[in-house]
């Protein structure tokens, strides 16, 4: 029956049926099926160690007669604080009746007793079995199997599935058998998508067993069907996401070969512990770098099932407060998790046509030119949607140096992404006028395959800026509680986009060079130059304030900005203008270099 | 009539660096044909079999698969898309290392690529006993992969190969490493398949296998391709027809018979033996009238046997390197 199947599954994916094929033999059944058995019965023996027996104490938690005698207990204490009241009242003052204290303190005696009987009373009777509440019993130890699974669902699929996914692409690599399938008419989303249901399959069947166990227990801790519906859609949208990420992760880091999955899922485990932490301290939702948390399920896993963190009741209340452009989408549950599905759903999208692309031509960039508009563009509406409601009057400029920091991030990343291997670059220079005849050398810096980035990361770097000038520009007030002229602000964000040019010019450059580490070069380069400024100014103690014109050069020119007067700021742009242009009149040559054909280079002795 | 032009390639390029691994080559291939690619290591021949196979994308020049462009300039996208789904059932490539799962059987191996390739139902499992008959692995379809020997891989690759049934076989060094009786089993898979009308391109060092299956050869030498042309122009061209004579009698007598004929060129007497190998120029009524001649002459001949040059000797001739 199994083997019907998987061939008729093959008749749809015949990639899907080849992992089946592999991996769906009866060993492999057994021990997946019987390790997800063996764990339900572990969790479920462990839920029944608290289960209530003949030694069950009238003061546990779920004897209702427990209530009963916890209020009797909790009327002697009063009682005995109030004797303690009245008799260190009465013994400051001068008595008539001198029988009063010593009544007191008989009274007060009385309580003591009354309330140590009642105490042995508690500590050594046995609640009566059918005083017990055994409906709240159930109904919350059916809770911690029900959140136990849920966690472990969440490790499970997301740190196991990767792993999976990245070795055998890393595998299917090196043998090179990845290269016939390649060649084979099918397309790249039939067999990639095989894959990602192919490989991890035993995981799959492994959470599948336990399914019907997490589902009935959380039906019987009277969680909503539509709860735990839309956590399983969650965990879909995650596992679709993360799984495209692994996939095209395994598809660029070609070199790393066998190191490739352990860095893979250990960043996932990573990402997975730190959203956690995030989930149970940290509650502010509207602020660009929150959009981080969408992509980990446990913010909503953590608003579907309150109980998961046992996180109280104002934190969980700020993703309630989310609003997304001014829309109040943390209002119902419908339209958060609506929310998160659109954006497992755009990304997973997104990086699609990264595998596509990657998947059939090891050497071409990972995204084109056009696409990464488009990303940027996107970044930058989660960016704006996420903060913008945040904005109140008094806003100071912070948020806006966050997003520019997190674009500037951003482009450094296009930047060697979108640069095409050194090779094609050598090919375009040498062969354009053969190949391109019929295209502008504009258009095809712009939109080119095969052209120098640097025009492209130009234009995305303007698409990264213009949302927040005009926000600058439409914004009420001054900045800095009216410290900072307008025009300052904007002329600080066009002296970091200088900036932001030449890292970008400088890693153009340095992609080009022959050496086969290049990428780790340039990246460790980049990283150096933007950060080394700024932290050799902070350990030298050199503040903004005292020395401005150093802070302006930095990577942070913001910092400057309150101390600089317009003029000084004009000239430094100025300045890092013409660095600018020299850096891209060099990686002008250099490319040209690269380009000359055999007998030239022979005849100028190169 | 004339033949339909299976593989055809303009100036087509392929740099590495400033290195230019295939340079400037026009290759033209005829449809049935079985073209040999001869050439030392480092010529460039697997580079021009993986841009044929598409699976490289040439620098520049132009390749036409069955009349179809399948790479030139302007191209953005490889011809490695998936818009070119017809062109790739109609290839079939066998690299020079060959890469199998070893984790699945024989049958359930060419059965997966018979489904990537779309084959469907009742022909897929027809189709599957064909090959498996074809290449002798039918005793072993549920073999697992890792237990069979390196001949059989390599024949399994095959399989893999012709199981889509591709009008254009593109193979590089299918043989080396395999023993005479698995190249033999091989070169005999070859033929049929050429008898089926498949165009197949070979690359070998080889020369003898090649000899025996091509019906033309290139030469590649320092990535351009320089010489092509069919095997029995090859041989008018470049090779020389020579006549192995031996006799009883006087050799003296037999050689002053030879030098009354005009079309013998040269001779050579092979010390101590009674031997003489003759260069002659004519054609074999010429050389039916030599042997009338010797024999009315009166001269005992035990042999007259005509051979002609072979590859190696005309490769070697050319002056190339033959390495391998």
């Amino acid at each position: 029956m199994l083997m019907n199947f998987i061939d008729r599954v093959g008749e749809l994916n015949p990639q899907l049926f080849r992992e089946l094929k592999g991996r769906f033999k009866s060993v492999n059944l057994i021990i997946s099926m019987g390790s997800s058995l063996l764990l339900q019965l572990i969790v479920f023996l462990f839920q029944l160690r608290d289960f209530p027996d003949e030694t069950y104490y009238l003061k546990a938690t779920y004897c209702t007669l427990g209530k009963v005698y916890a209020n009797q207990e909790q009327e002697l204490y009063k009682q005995q604080s109030l004797l303690t009241q009245k008799i260190t009242n009465y013994q400051q003052i001068q008595l008539s009746d001198n029988t009063i204290i010593p009544n007191l303190e008989a009274q007060l005696q009385q309580v003591k007793t009354d309330l140590s009987d009642l105490q042995s009373y508690l500590s050594q009777n046995i609640c009566p079995l059918d005083k017990i509440d055994w409906q709240l019993w159930w109904r919350d130890h059916w809770e911690y199997t029900f959140l136990t699974f849920s966690v472990i669902f969440i490790f499970t699929l997301l740190v196991g599935g990767t792993y999976l996914l990245i070795s055998d692409l890393a595998k299917e690599e090196q043998r090179g058998t990845l290269n016939f399938i390649r060649l084979s008419p099918q397309s790249e989303t039939s067999i990639l998508a095989g894959k990602i249901l192919g490989v991890p399959s035993l995981i799959y069947l492994f959470v599948l067993t336990a399914i019907p166990l997490h589902f009935w227990a959380g039906h019987s801790a009277k969680i909503a069907s539509s709860y735990i519906l839309s956590y399983y859609a969650v965990i879909a949208g995650s596992c679709l996401f993360f799984y495209s990420t692994a996939i095209i992760f395994g598809l660029v880091s070609r070199g790393l070969s066998n190191f490739q999955p352990w860095l893979g899922s250990g960043t996932v485990l990573l990402f997975l512990f730190m959203t956690m932490t995030m989930v149970s301290s940290y509650g502010q939702f509207n602020n660009p770098l929150a959009w981080i948390r969408f992509f980990s399920p446990w913010d909503m896993t953590n608003y579907l099932f309150p109980n998961l963190f046992r996180s109280s009741s104002y934190r969980d209340s700020s993703i309630k407060d989310l609003q997304f452009f001014y829309l109040p989408i943390g209002k119902n549950f419908i339209t958060l998790v609506g929310f998160n599905l659109v954006n497992y759903g755009i990304c997973s999208y997104g990086i699609w046509q990264a595998i596509k692309r990657c998947f059939r031509n090891s050497e071409s960039t990972i995204l084109s030119k056009g696409q990464s508009y488009l990303l940027v563009a996107f970044v930058q509406i989660m960016f704006l949607g996420l903060t913008l409601p945040a904005v109140n009057d008094k806003y100071d400029a912070g948020m806006i140096f966050v997003i520019a920091l997190l674009n500037f991030i951003l482009v450094l990343a296009l930047a060697i992404v979108l640069s095409p291997h050194r090779q094609i670059i050598q090919d375009w220079a040498r062969y354009r006028h053969q190949n391109y005849r019929d295209k502008s050398v504009l258009q095809d810096l712009v939109f080119g395959e095969k052209s120098p980035a640097i025009v492209a990361i130009a234009i995305n770097l303007l698409i990264a800026t213009i949302p927040i000038m005009i926000w600058i520009l439409f914004s009420p007030a001054n900045f800095y509680n009216g410290g900072v002229d307008k025009s300052k602000v904007i002329l600080a964000l066009v002296l970091a986009f200088s900036l932001m040019l030449m890292y970008t010019t400088i890693a153009q450059l340095m992609l080009l060079m022959k050496n086969p580490k290049r990428y780790l070069w340039t990246v460790g380069t980049i990283g150096v130059a933007m950060f080394l400024p700024s932290i050799t100014l902070s350990v030298l103690g050199i503040s903004p304030s005292k020395h401005p014109i150093l802070w302006l050069f930095s990577t942070c020119p913001w910092a400057a900005i309150e101390y600089t007067q317009t003029t000084t700021i004009f000239m430094a742009l100025l300045a890092e203008l013409t660095v600018v242009a020299l850096l891209n009149f060099q990686l002008n040559r250099q490319v040209n270099v690269l380009g000359e054909s055999a007998t030239k280079a022979l005849l100028t002795a190169r | 009539m004339v033949k339909e032009i299976a593989i055809r390639t303009t100036g087509l390029t392929k740099q590495f660096e400033r290195h230019v691994a295939v340079n400037d080559v026009d290759l033209e291939i005829h449809a049935g044909e079985v073209y040999g690619l001869i050439g030392p290591n480092g010529a460039g021949k697997t580079t021009l079999i993986r841009m044929l196979a598409t699976a490289e994308e040439p620098t520049t020049g132009e390749i036409y698969i069955n009349g179809d462009r399948v790479a030139g300039p302007s191209d953005h996208r490889l011809l490695r898309d998936q818009s070119n789904l017809k062109l790739k059932r109609r290839l079939g490539y066998l690299p020079d290392d060959y890469p199998l799962y070893e984790d699945l059987t024989v049958w359930d191996y060419l059965d997966y690529f018979a489904r990537l390739y779309r084959l469907q139902g009742k022909h897929r499992t027809q189709r599957l006993h064909e090959v498996l008959e074809l290449i002798q692995l039918g005793n072993k379809r549920h073999s697992m992969i890792s237990t069979l020997s390196r001949g059989m891989k390599q024949r399994l690759s095959l399989a893999r190969t012709i199981i889509h049934e591709p009008i254009l076989l593109l193979l590089d060094e299918p043989v080396s490493g395999l023993d005479p009786i698995a190249r033999m089993q091989f070169r005999e898979i070859i033929k049929a398949l050429q008898e089926a009308g498949m165009t197949i391109l070979i690359s070998s060092h080889v020369l003898s296998d090649l000899a025996e299956l091509c019906t033309s050869v290139g030469i590649m030498e320092l990535g351009f391709l320089v010489e092509s042309s069919s095997l029995k122009q090859l041989y008018q061209r470049l090779s020389r027809q020579q006549i192995l004579i031996s006799t009883l009698g006087n050799i003296d007598i037999l050689v002053s018979e030879l030098k009354n004929n005009p079309l013998v060129e040269e001779w050579e007497i092979i010390p101590s033996t009674n031997n003489v190998r003759v260069n002659f120029s004519g054609k074999p009524e010429d050389s039916a009238d030599l042997l009338r001649s010797l024999v009315s002459a009166g001269i005992p001949l035990t042999e007259f046997h005509c051979t002609q040059e072979d590859l190696e000797t005309i490769f070697l001739k050319l002056g190339h390197k033959q390495a391998s």
